[in-house]
């Protein structure tokens, strides 16, 4: 296997972690889509052997984390888009 | 000559690292699940702290979005360490290794299998939750041994409901291969491994093969608990960076960090040689 001279190696390792860490910025400050799974065990959260996926809220978001509106969740529309509906005030906007 | 000596102490504890590093993933008293853990568990796990990569990326494969989360947490990963958090902060690498300690032969496994990582990786991670939904029985989590141990046995004591079978076969079929070969997961499924090892030979922790100290007895090949072609293969991506090999007397194999490039790191004694 062909050696990498070591610049170019730690310039490119370097890319990378900068790279990495505008994505998870990004994906928490100003996408919904940085949402990942949230209740334990909850349905539809993966490996629960009956999954009921229309059961909602099914996802917390780290959009609460960052916005620190507590208690709000991710939905799925009927249409299969997904929104961020708070608990206290249904009908917020969505970031999606 | 020091910090080799600090590094084989340090690999002795690697299972008690690994130990603490469970505790840290699976904390009833700690609850994150807005932020991805950068190993293989189950975030349905009643225990679990942290949310699964590869469970997410799967579930984002499904609504057709782009998880950008992960990707990142993934790239930083594997560019500052590679695999080195399969060998010292995973979960399921730890009941691995820890089966592995039941006294049977164990038997090499080929080095093209390696490639099932990113079958995985795209075919049940990738197409069949893009193509299929989250409803499919090919979405991963629906298969993961990992979702079984942690969540669906679980959800079986609280329910009753026994898991499914396919769930069943997967697990009862690794739980068998892990007695007769080092961390099959690891080495021939996980996609979680197979994408984090991509980084081994570009991340800025590293192994550096010091030539010069070689005597190529072959000792860090057979020391490899994983079956890894060492030395050459000292940056393969099916390396999980257990770093036995840098115990080793000899010292050719060695862990560097950012600061120690393979020219830096030259020996002192090669350069009058070379004029």
């Amino acid at each position: 296997m062909a050696r990498i001279p070591g610049r170019f190696r730690v310039l490119l390792a370097l890319s990378g972690l900068v790279v990495g860490l505008a994505l998870v910025c990004y994906g928490y400050a100003f996408r919904a889509t940085g949402l990942v799974p949230a209740p334990r065990g909850a349905p539809g959260s993966s490996p629960a052997e009956a999954p009921a996926p229309s059961q909602a809220p099914l996802w917390a978001s780290e959009w609460d984390l960052v916005k620190g509106a507590a208690g709000d969740t991710i939905r799925r529309l009927p249409d299969g888009r997904l929104s961020l509906a708070s608990a206290a005030a249904p009908g917020s906007p969505a970031p999606t | 000559m020091r910090v080799m000596a600090r590094q084989k102490r340090f690999v002795r504890f690697r299972n008690w690292v690994q130990v603490a590093f469970l505790a840290l993933w699976l904390n009833p008293l700690l609850y994150l699940p807005g932020v991805c853990g950068a190993v293989y568990h189950c975030h349905a796990c009643p225990a679990s702290a942290f949310a699964c990569p590869i469970g997410v990326a799967a579930n984002f494969s499904a609504w057709h979005l782009f998880p950008f989360v992960v990707v990142g947490l993934l790239l930083v990963v594997a560019m500052s360490s590679g695999s080195l958090v399969c060998g010292w902060a995973c979960p399921f690498g730890l009941l691995q290794d820890l089966l592995a300690k039941v006294p049977t032969p164990k038997l090499r496994i080929p080095s093209w299998m390696s490639v099932g990582r990113y079958v995985v990786l795209g075919g049940l991670v990738i197409a069949a939750p893009f193509f299929l939904g989250e409803d499919s029985g090919l979405f991963i989590c629906r298969l993961c041994p990992t979702g079984t141990l942690e969540a669906a046995f679980p959800e079986a004591a609280k329910t009753g409901v026994l898991p499914s079978t396919p769930r069943l076969v997967i697990l009862g079929l690794l739980l068998v291969a892990v007695l007769f070969h080092r961390r099959p997961w690891c080495r021939v499924l996980c996609p979680l491994g197979g994408l984090l090892a991509l980084g081994n030979r570009w991340s800025l922790f590293r192994l550096r093969w010091d030539e010069a100290r070689c005597t190529h007895c072959g000792a860090c090949a057979k020391a490899c608990p994983y079956g890894v072609e060492l030395p050459a293969g000292v940056s393969s991506a099916r390396c999980v960076r257990c770093l036995e090999c840098t115990a080793l007397k000899c010292g050719a194999l060695s862990a560097t960090g950012m600061g120690e490039t393979p020219e830096a790191c030259a020996p002192a004694e090669a350069a009058p040689a070379a004029r």
